[in-house]
């Protein structure tokens, strides 16, 4: 009686641990359109800058969670201050991709929808060419097919090997930080 | 026919007489992700000359490049004060060039129209202002001087009522101590509301607060951060008013913030007295307390307003009255390709809500084309009352003015 009431809870500890694990190491995909923004302030005068793209790539390979993005889809919402960012400071034609990395280890996935995990996680993020590492805040929402997640993580270019960009004037501050928002689709 | 056209005419003349304004403040720039001014402008709270960058932007943003890529709309020497022949180096205008050290900023603006009237064709001058600043890590300073055919008495140098007068609408030097913070002293636009290139509004008339002629002598505490823009102004007078006895003295100013680059809320405050009011030559307590804001809820559309209540006495006295009335406007602008805007709004004003007058209002669309370097037109159409006094018939009137800037 002991030993069968042993292997039982030992199986339900089993089977609940795979359950619970499940959503973290399934492949996760990106579902509908995701929105990425990067922050930058410029002095004098306090010129706030967001440059803008909903294109972005989701890489899942169990353990490392990857997004990519095309800097050069990247809009500020200024068609010269586009090319000068990417010509003459993240050098695209070089370096076309910025990369955030995050172990899934990192996040406890929330497993019941409506259900949402908080808080930071190491990263790394490459751009330029030169990563580094960075820490993200997250919040994760576990929906019926997956997870709506967003998270902010903050990011210097001048630890990028990226020239401090400025023009007639105006200095861009090399302090900035990323927002991102999208949906992810559990695949497993 | 014949009187109708006169008719036009004499409005038009009125309308350009107290209703342009002309300083180049455009709070729809939030339209493009720019809530605050002092990118653009020397004045941290908008209108005035404008900066090195600021020129860029009027090339890069505000005019039609009629299908130009956009590496082809880098200003050069296009952008730069009388067309660059002060020029700064070309290496100066690259991106990734380090900012001058002491920036010198000169503009010259003409703005003026021509009224085809038959038989009486002719044309005012409502600005020729030569504006020019002086600008360190330190210190800043700024002046304008002009000239005008017809308006603008509280910024007349000279004494002309039948025709040109020399003007001087701003002069003040400022100290910036630390990253955000400037402090000025001399003769400035007032810190209220939304400041506006827009024909003079209700808002601003009401208020006094035109960028026409109503700035005032005083010493000013502008601050500027990523979300929050306030300036505070001591107001000792309009020295260009004389004799003393008519000039005000007391504040204005407003706290606006900014959660995102394309939306803005704000408050304003002002109060004002004078021995003698300019208008009723009496003992007068202004006030004037309201709220503003701007919106862009997509790219090349923005929406604006403003609603002040006003509080007039015309007497210093304890027992003396109190008006109570309000004034407010509410404006979209449109851009549907580059350069050309298409704007609408409306007004409403009533001075004394305990009266028997009825509130005036004002309809209006305009529209305002960037059609060249240095180079945009402008022409409205409005039916309403011309000013803030409420009783007034309801008339169409228009406005059509160029502005050219070197």
């Amino acid at each position: 009686m002991r030993s069968l009431s042993f292997s039982v809870l030992a199986s339900l500890v089993l089977l609940t641990g795979l359950t619970l694990s499940t959503p973290a190491w399934a492949g996760m995909t990106l579902s509908g359109a995701p929105k990425l923004s990067f922050f930058a302030q410029g002095s004098p005068g306090f010129l706030d800058i967001e440059g803008v793209t909903n294109t972005m790539q989701v890489a899942d390979d169990g353990t490392t969670i990857t997004f990519t993005v095309p800097m050069s889809t990247v809009s500020t919402g200024i068609g010269l201050r586009d090319d000068h960012m990417n010509d003459e400071f993240v050098e695209v034609a070089k370096f076309p991709n910025a990369v955030l990395s995050i172990k899934k280890a990192d996040i406890p996935w929330p497993v019941n929808v409506g259900e949402a995990a908080k808080g930071t996680a190491a990263g790394t993020f490459t751009i330029h060419g030169v990563t580094n590492t960075t820490q993200v805040t997250y919040t994760a929402k576990k929906s019926k097919t997956g997870y709506h997640v967003t998270a902010s993580f903050p990011f210097d270019i001048s630890q990028h090997g990226i020239s401090v960009p400025s023009y007639l004037g105006i200095t861009v501050a090399p302090a900035m930080h990323a927002e991102v928002t999208l949906d992810l689709a559990s695949a497993g | 026919m014949r009187p109708l056209v006169r008719a036009v005419g004499l409005l038009v003349v009125a309308v350009l007489s107290f209703r342009a304004a002309p300083a180049a403040a455009y709070p729809w720039m939030v339209e493009h992700g720019y809530t605050a001014c002092a990118q653009c402008h020397i004045d941290p709270s908008g209108g005035s000359a404008m900066t090195d960058y600021g020129r860029a932007q009027a090339e890069i943003l505000l005019r039609s490049h009629y299908g130009k890529a956009d590496a082809e709309s880098a200003p050069g020497r296009a952008a730069d004060f009388m067309f660059g022949i002060f020029d700064k180096a070309d290496a100066d205008r690259q991106p990734g060039a380090e900012a001058a050290k002491t920036q010198f900023f000169g503009q010259v603006d003409a703005r003026g129209l021509v009224i085809p009237e038959p038989g009486n064709f002719r044309w005012i001058l409502m600005q020729a202002d030569l504006r020019a600043g002086l600008q360190t890590e330190l210190f800043t300073l700024y002046g304008s001087v002009g000239a005008v055919s017809d308006g603008g008495e509280g910024a007349w140098l000279t004494q002309n009522p039948d025709g040109f007068n020399l003007v001087s609408r701003e002069y003040w030097a400022g100290i910036t101590p630390t990253k955000g913070v400037m402090i000025r002293a001399g003769r400035m636009s007032l810190p209220f509301g939304i400041r506006s290139e827009q024909h003079v509004l209700y808002t601003r008339s009401a208020t006094r607060t035109t960028t026409n002629d109503d700035q005032q002598l005083g010493l000013s505490f502008n601050y500027g951060s990523r979300k929050i823009r306030a300036e505070i102004m001591g107001i000792a007078g309009n020295l260009q008013v004389s004799p003393d006895s008519f000039r005000e003295r007391g504040y204005a100013g407003f706290l606006a913030w900014a959660p995102k680059n394309r939306i803005e809320l704000g408050l304003s405050s002002q109060i004002r007295y004078a021995a003698l009011d300019v208008d009723t030559s009496a003992p007068s307590l202004r006030q004037a307390h309201g709220v503003f804001g701007r919106y862009s809820p997509v790219a090349h559309f923005a929406i604006m307003g403003e609603a002040d209540a006003t509080m007039n006495r015309p007497t210093s006295d304890v027992g003396g009255t109190t008006a109570f009335g309000g004034v407010a406007e509410l404006e979209v602008d449109v851009e549907p390709v580059q350069g050309l805007h298409l704007k609408a709004g409306g007004e409403y004003c009533d001075n004394d809500w305990s009266d028997s007058l009825a509130a005036v209002g004002t309809g209006w669309g305009a529209a305002q084309w960037f059609l060249a370097p240095k180079v945009d037109l402008r022409v409205d159409g409005m039916y309403g009352a011309l000013y803030c006094t409420p009783g007034g018939a309801a008339q169409p009137m228009a406005l059509a003015q160029v502005h050219v800037y070197l």
